[in-house]
């Protein structure tokens, strides 16, 4: 299914680099590297799911893909435009085929406006419905289609509920009928009860209307269900990426692998083995040299427990001297297929015997 | 897409929907109307309002009326707060004298209040350079003491008169436009600070950026979901800024800044009466002061209370 899509990419991301500016030391300028590095392409009608922890720089990745950010690098191929070759004037009138929903029920709404001016704000800026009326029946559709009531259109945000929030974000971003949307954690802040159905909403909706996605989360349970490929995200960088399917039944990075070890499983009677990550995700404006996953990784230390000085090396995290493999303090790993699969990408030294 | 029935079309946009929504405006007023300090001071700013207008049509000729027969009477019947030096009502005074005051409280801050706002939302959207001339313009402002920048612009302002031999003509040397104008152009600093404040938290909020996503533009992002979610502070700003004004004018006044001799203001009487006190004529001094007293106390109860009501943090959400 997704062999045949491959080749039709409405999204093509090439080495983009997304980095934030902080007050350094004197004459240094330093930069929090948000997004470091990443390449990706997004078939047409698909999911494409980003994990990673808080501060993997998923949420940057998202926003600087629809152009909201401006990277120092890379390139970004929306239907085969260059999105930041574009001028002003131009990527405004793009804007009506990428969209946004925010993880945020809150603060993603403007609480002085009333919920119909929020959804017709898109008609109204790409001049889609051209009488009043006309635009009043397209928003009651909306809302009717998110499973709202066209009433609620002269309400306010603040008389909604988290999930009915989200609904009218939902129903603001298919406004202007777009083909791409990049759900930026949408069921993160809702009652696990409500997640469910917002997630089937959102599925309903891209096979209603032929949607690409990208969804960001920061755990792959509530991937497991929507996605068609899954990039795991580290310290501004992929990891691994693959379709879900190998991805769950073949991780490859020991990061994936504990990542999927935290997923809840309904199998009481299943061993389970626990891959409990130690310590935090260090700061990107100063990522650990070679692989940024060596400090923590469970993999190297195994490897290298059994080896002779001259193929390891001490570094000391969480001010605990570890002995990790040289090969993962001084080169950093690149995002390579899979020799058996060349779906299957990964950026780690040692693959997996 | 399914159909949506006419009939429910019809229905919204005839606004007969059955329960609309209640906006944080209307919020906020319900509950400041349930507030009983705020509707008592409400009503004492409604009062000095209307004697402000009517004092001016029941004693026009106030300034003129010398009766030295009857100078330095205490309080009586006939004249219940008393009379100066030239046999005029101090209460009569007292009364003008709060049209000046609320006069050049309410201009001031026409002028002060939109010029902050203005100024902050724009230096904190649009940063850069635009936020640094315009944090420089305040600082050099704020560094200068507030009665020192107002007597040098009053000064400046002597002889100036704009629009002349129009209905308009501002006399800026010796009338009350020289005041506001003075006090406007100078107090908009803090208003501006708040502001800028302000936009720089709500400019990263997601519904800015869902705004930017969406292709609208910016300067419809700033006056759109940017300024409407500030509205508020100029409300408070405004009825704050009242009490600065007020008491700058009878600084001003006091120290023969202010408005010009024959105009009747709390701050020339206090100047006038400063004498009386010590032989035992205290009731044009105390006429004044209590009444700059009760409107000051007044509008600043009721800022804060309007400030309670439409703080957005204080909503249940």
């Amino acid at each position: 299914m997704i062999e045949q899509a491959r080749d039709d990419l409405l999204v093509k991301v090439e080495g983009l680099r997304t980095w934030f500016p902080v007050r350094g030391c004197l004459f240094r300028k330093r930069y929090v590297r948000a997004v470091d590095g990443v390449s990706l392409s997004i078939p047409r009608g698909k999911t494409l799911a980003v994990v990673g922890e808080s501060g993997s720089g998923k949420t940057t990745l998202g926003r600087t893909i629809l152009g909201l950010i401006q990277p120092v690098d890379g390139k970004v191929f929306f239907d085969g435009i260059d999105i930041f070759s574009l001028s002003r004037r131009q990527m405004r009138r793009l804007r009506r085929r990428m969209q946004i929903i925010f993880q945020d029920p809150v603060s993603s709404l403007n609480p002085r406006m009333i919920v119909g001016s929020i959804i017709a704000e898109p008609l109204k800026v790409h001049h889609i419905c051209s009488t009043r009326r006309e635009r009043n029946k397209r928003v009651a559709e909306l809302l009717l289609r998110v499973g709202l009531e066209p009433s609620h259109a002269a309400r306010y945000p603040h008389e909604f509920s988290g999930g009915q929030r989200q609904r009218i974000g939902i129903a603001r971003a298919l406004a202007s009928e777009p083909d791409f949307i990049v759900c930026d954690e949408p069921v993160s802040a809702l009652d696990v009860s409500i997640q469910a159905q917002i997630l089937n909403l959102l599925k309903d909706l891209q096979n209603e209307y032929n949607l690409t996605y990208v969804l960001i989360a920061h755990n792959l349970a509530v991937v497991e269900h929507f996605a068609d490929i899954v990039a795991v995200m580290y310290l501004g960088k992929i990891v691994e990426l693959a379709d879900r399917d190998e991805l769950y039944s073949n991780p490859v990075h020991p990061y994936t692998a504990s990542l999927l070890s935290a997923v809840p499983r309904p199998e009481p009677n299943r061993k389970r083995t626990h891959v409990v990550l130690t310590g935090e995700m260090p700061s990107p404006i100063n990522p650990p040299p070679g692989c940024a996953f060596h400090p923590r990784c469970p993999l190297t230390r195994r490897i290298a427990a059994g080896l002779s000085a001259d193929e390891t090396t001490e570094v000391i995290s969480q001010g605990e001297r570890i002995k990790v493999m040289k090969r993962c303090v001084e080169v950093s790993p690149l995002l390579e297929p899979m020799v058996d699969n060349p779906h299957h990408y990964h950026a780690c030294h040692f693959k997996k015997a | 897409m399914e159909e949506v029935s006419e009939e429910i079309v019809e229905e919204q946009l005839k606004g007969k929907t059955p329960k609309v929504g209640r906006s944080l405006w209307a919020d906020a007023y319900h509950r400041l109307k349930r507030d009983k300090v705020a509707v008592v001071c409400f009503a004492v700013i409604v009062l000095y309002v209307i004697i402000a207008i009517i004092s001016s049509f029941l004693f026009p000729n106030w300034a003129e009326n010398y009766d030295y027969e009857h100078a330095n009477l205490p309080p009586s019947w006939e004249h219940p707060l008393g009379t100066d030096d030239f046999g005029r009502s101090v209460l009569q005074e007292t009364m003008l004298g709060a049209r000046t005051s609320l006069t050049v409280g309410v201009m001031a801050n026409i002028i002060s209040v939109p010029l902050g706002m203005l100024l902050g939302a724009i230096a904190g959207y649009y940063g850069r350079f635009i936020d640094d001339f315009i944090v420089w313009l305040y600082t050099t402002l704020a560094s200068v003491p507030g009665i020192i920048r107002l007597i040098a612009i009053k000064f400046a302002f002597q002889d100036v008169v704009l629009f002349a031999n129009t209905p308009f003509e501002m006399d800026l040397g010796g009338g009350m436009s020289g005041i506001y104008i003075a006090l406007g152009v100078m107090s908009w600093v803090g208003t501006c600070r708040l502001v800028r404040a302000e936009v720089m938290k709500i400019r990263e909020l997601d519904y800015v950026l869902a705004a930017q996503a969406i292709g609208t533009r910016r300067i419809v992002i700033l006056f759109r979901h940017i300024m409407p979610n500030l509205l508020h502070i100029g409300i408070i700003q405004f009825s704050l800024g009242m009490v600065g004004a007020i008491t700058a004018e009878v600084i001003l006044s006091y120290l023969g800044l202010g408005v010009g001799t024959g105009v009747p203001s709390w701050g020339v009487m206090i100047s006038a009466a400063r004498m009386d006190l010590v032989v035992g004529r205290w009731w044009e001094l105390s006429s004044a002061v209590g009444a700059m007293f009760i409107i000051i106390l007044a509008l600043n109860i009721f800022g804060d209370r309007l400030r309670d009501a439409l703080d957005p943090r204080l909503r249940t959400a």
